[in-house]
């Protein structure tokens, strides 16, 4: 098989990358151009459509079909938000993109601005990114010196202006319509829909909101053409280049790009190198925290795209995978996980803000050697409450206002069914009479 | 209009309006707690969840519109929607909504004042469990004051948000807010920017729970002893709809009464709380002035010394009154019907009172700067009732009788020109005031939470005010009072025995009021006619 080349982070390690030099000399802002001047907002649509990106955010939803929301001849302003809030634990791949490409980046934002008519873009970026923000302010105010951002871009008559907004470190803000509340200056709650944020969004108004790596592959896709998109992968429904990041107890934990519906096999003992020290792989998260995680027999021929794992009763996710050895005391990394979510949920709704801070509460006991049995269908029964019942098959059932609860009860609840073997050891000898 | 289903009933419903506003129209409960008709809508609390035919989840009925579906995907060939509030599903599903919120909840409700009235104790009793499966500990917080003479009890609060959005929508005043996140969210003021609008009072009327309280009322009594009186407030020309609750012939609270023609949802802080001012030490005897002061005398003796005054001073012809916008329609009435008859000159004019400018909120609420509440009805009771008293100063010097209310006369220059000139002062009034200081004779009628008849607000609305008190002592009700003195001084007997026979001849005789009777008026009243001259 030939060795895949890198498109997303095919200049990662040239000195300069971050620099719109090193970017104009290798070809850049091409597809922006040529979306500017040639193209109409139409054509972009389709031909993302007709290439199958889907977002990589979480959801993978195709991104042509959500541009195509936006009602056409609204009266309102067009936003676009690139969310850079990249809080899921265990993915750090939007982070690598805006410190080594950022030009990438902002070519995919104006491409995308183009296709929904918007002339001002944010840049909601996590609070803790102090550098990627900087650099960031830097790359657009050299694209503003070459007329790429601005009035007229590319000596057109289109403007647009890119504005980056810190976050201040809530994980909530970056599901999407907490980002807009926040980007709004008010608190981080997520809003009920609809409307969707397609017709109301950013100060009511049509908005389109985008992952970093999403936006990444855009210039790609409008310089190489659909048809290429879609061949690279295994799979014709959920093609593309993907960046996977790899951590937990992996030899060599990181970033890797690799195409869509790659082995998860191959991502830790080809890629990372294997598990770390020699131990064992006990489990796998494959799509950062939120993703149930899978038994080590259960990635056996795991393909790495959005309809194999969720047929494998988890979900691709961010492709944060969390490699989990041997050593792990489930348990332990179960409450871990727990207590994160119920730090982080907003409070607004009440099944996530009393049923997160419950689940933590009886965890804590378990991990305290104070647990009861009755407590292990106490916590699944706990977790249906507040993500609703399970079904993969049949989509979510959640009973919040937004997809947090269902983050939190669907990998609390896989913990406990697929090692309850290791939670009922936890429990004080009394409680097993 | 779409069709909508709810269980078994089948509702009209305008294409748009969400399935939760659908249901409590019609009657239907769908238990809710932070959904209120006045603020925006939330869909936090969970509660309201329905499930949905053709809907994998269950939806909040608070945030699910009704459209219209086009004819080929009707459900069951007619339906737009079709909702089942009592499922399987939605039953388990608001049970445990009820667990979660009740996990931190102190079960203090023997000594909260909010039972009784309390939506989570009611939900719970009706759709809850009885037992719950948390062992953990609960989570203790401090009271705190946030102002304006309301108090939170944190661990009570569901986080329902009324009270933030209420700040928000209705005052536009944005105290209180949200602080921290998830577990720890708590409801609070800024430090230094305490709860202070004049609308403060009304969160407490709001909260669902027994977290906001107003410290007036606080520890008190309990709801359950309380006897509820549907009245209106006569503090400003708004007429706002309210329940008066008091027991043991004492107020303890007044809280808002919904009148969409009137108030809405809400009243003012000076109208809650105006009952303290009334309690305290209202007149109780007829007062009769003499050389060292007041000298308490019978309603005999009294009415003697007015007749008796009247032939002393000028005959019937000199006898010139004041109607007053503090007293309801009916005494107002009586007194422009008699005085019509005692003399062909003008001789009675409006009394005084405090004019404000308006307080407009971005809600919509408004407190009329009027202060005689009932100014629009005294006008339509004495036709050509002139605010000047320009007519009242010529002649020989005779009787003044002054109604006041409740010690709202604004006692302008002209009045106390005209108090110089007369030569014996009436003053028919409830509280002392300026103007009873003045007077040589004040004959005590009810105060305002006792009173009985009809108020016209300034938007022409008309309700009739229950009394929620006994009068004290020897008081007796205005209308009765003002028609005794017609009586004496006419020599024609009168033949009201309560408040409505008045509503009735005002019904007769009076432009604009011919829809108005004491039951057609209801509970939210209704608008007077515009046939007035």
């Amino acid at each position: 098989m030939k060795r895949y080349q890198p498109i997303l982070t095919k200049y990662l390690d040239e000195p300069g990358s971050a620099t719109i030099d090193f970017y104009l000399v290798h070809e850049g802002y091409r597809a922006a151009r040529k979306a500017i001047l040639e193209m109409d907002a139409g054509e972009i649509i389709e031909e993302v459509k007709a290439s199958g990106l889907q977002g990589r955010g979480g959801a993978g939803f195709p991104a042509g079909v959500k541009w195509d929301f936006i009602p056409k001849n609204s009266k309102k302003p067009t936003y676009l938000i690139n969310n850079a809030d990249e809080s899921e634990p265990g993915t750090f791949k939007d982070r690598l993109l805006m410190n080594h490409n950022p030009h990438q980046m902002l070519e995919g934002m104006i491409i995308a601005s183009k296709a929904i008519g918007c002339h001002l873009a944010f840049i909601y970026i996590r609070g803790e990114f102090v550098k990627e923000a900087r650099l960031l302010e830097t790359a657009i105010a050299e694209c503003r010196a070459n007329n790429i951002l601005g009035k007229g871009i590319f000596g057109s008559d289109y403007n647009l202006e890119i504005v980056v907004h810190r976050g201040a470190g809530a994980y909530i803000c970056g599901e999407e319509t907490g980002l807009i509340e926040s980007l709004e200056g008010k608190r981080g709650w997520p809003r009920i829909k609809p409307p969707f944020p397609a017709i109301e969004g950013y100060l009511k108004s049509p908005t389109v909101v985008n992952n970093v790596e999403t936006l990444c592959n855009l210039p790609h896709i409008l310089n190489e053409g659909a048809a290429w998109f879609r061949k690279i992968g295994a799979s014709k429904e959920s093609p593309g280049p993907k960046l996977y990041c790899l951590s937990g107890g992996v030899q060599k934990p990181g970033v890797y790009e690799a195409p869509l519906g790659t082995l998860l096999e191959t991502l830790i003992y080809d890629f990372a190198g294997g598990i770390a020290d020699g131990r064992e792989l006990k489990a796998v998260i494959p799509g950062g925290s939120s993703a149930p995680l899978l038994k080590a027999d259960e990635i056996e021929g795991l393909k790495m795209d959005f309809p194999s794992v969720k047929a494998a009763g988890s979900m691709l996710g961010s492709a944060g995978i969390i490699v989990l050895d041997d050593t792990v005391d489930m348990v332990q990394a179960c409450y871990n996980l727990a207590r994160f979510y119920a730090h982080e949920s907003c409070g607004q709704c009440t099944p996530c803000r009393e049923g997160t801070t419950w689940l933590t509460k009886i965890l804590a006991r378990f991990t305290a050697g104070q647990g009861r049995l009755e407590d292990l269908d106490l916590i699944l029964e706990v977790t249906d409450n507040i993500g609703g019942l399970i079904d993969f098959s049949q989509g979510s059932f959640g009973k919040t206002i937004c997809p947090f609860g269902e983050a939190v009860a669907w990998p609390v609840r896989a913990f406990v069914e697929k090692f309850r073997a290791e939670f009922e050891a936890y429990l004080p000898r009394e409680a097993l009479a | 209009m779409p069709l909508l289903k709810i269980d078994h009933q089948e509702l009209e419903v305008a294409a748009g309006s969400q399935v939760l506003e659908a249901a409590l129209a019609a009657g239907i409960e769908i238990p809710h707690y932070c959904y209120h008709p006045a603020l925006s809508v939330v869909g936090s609390c969970r509660m309201c969840i329905v499930e949905v035919e053709g809907m994998p989840k269950l939806q909040t009925a608070c945030s699910t519109p009704i459209g219209e579906l086009p004819a080929d995907r009707k459900v069951d060939g007619k339906y737009d929607m079709v909702v089942h509030t009592e499922s399987e599903k939605v039953v388990a599903a608001r049970k445990l909504m009820l667990e979660f919120l009740l996990l931190n909840h102190p079960l203090d409700c023997p000594v909260c004042d909010q039972a009784g009235e309390c939506f989570l104790q009611d939900y719970s009793f009706k759709y809850g469990s009885a037992h719950s499966r948390f062992i953990e500990e609960k989570r203790v917080r401090p009271a705190e004051d946030l102002g304006s003479g309301v108090a939170i009890n944190h661990d009570r609060c569901i986080m329902c948000t009324r009270c933030v959005r209420f700040t928000r929508e209705i005052t536009g005043t944005d105290e209180l807010f949200v602080m921290d996140r998830g577990y720890s969210n708590r409801i609070a003021v800024f430090d230094g920017l305490p709860l202070d609008n004049p609308l403060a009072g009304n969160v407490a009327d709001i909260c669902p729970v027994g977290a906001l309280l107003l410290k007036d009322y606080m520890h008190t009594t309990r709801v359950w002893h309380l006897s509820h009186t549907e009245s209106v407030c006569n503090e400003c020309a708004s007429g706002c709809s309210i329940t008066v609750d008091a027991r043991d012939n004492k107020i303890y609270r007044i809280i808002s009464r919904e009148n969409p023609q009137a108030n809405g949802y809400f009243i003012c802080d000076y109208g809650r709380y105006s009952f303290h001012k009334y309690a305290d030490s209202p007149l109780t005897r007829p007062l009769q002035r003499t050389k060292d002061g007041w000298e308490m005398i019978d309603w005999d003796t009294a009415y003697r010394q007015v007749l008796e005054q009247v032939q002393a001073t000028g005959g019937k012809g000199a006898v010139r009154a004041l109607a007053s916008p503090t007293f309801p329609n009916e005494p107002n009435f009586v007194l422009g019907q008699f005085m019509a008859r005692l003399s062909d000159r003008k001789n009675i004019a409006l009394l005084p009172t405090l004019k404000e400018d308006d307080q407009e909120f971005p809600g919509g609420f408004r407190i009329s700067g009027e202060k005689g509440g009932n100014l629009r009805g005294v006008q339509a009771m004495v036709p050509g009732l002139a605010a000047a008293m320009k007519s009242l100063m010529r002649g020989e010097p005779g009787v003044l009788i002054a109604l006041d209310g409740d010690g709202r006369a604004h006692l302008t220059g002209e009045l106390k020109r005209l108090l110089e000139l007369v030569a014996f002062k009436v003053v028919v009034a409830s509280m002392p005031s300026d103007l009873t200081a003045q007077a040589d004779l004040v004959l005590p009628v009810a105060t305002p939470y006792a009173r009985e008849g009809t108020m016209t607000n300034d938007k022409g609305l008309v309700q009739w005010l229950q009394p929620a008190l006994h009068p004290a002592g020897e008081v007796r009700p205005d209308w009765q009072v003002i028609a005794e003195l017609g009586q004496l001084l006419t020599g024609e007997g009168h033949l009201y025995t309560c408040a409505g026979d008045v509503t009735w001849k005002i019904n007769q005789t009076t432009p604009g009021y011919s829809q108005i009777t004491r039951f057609r008026l209801g509970r939210t009243g209704q608008l007077s006619g515009s046939e007035a001259a």
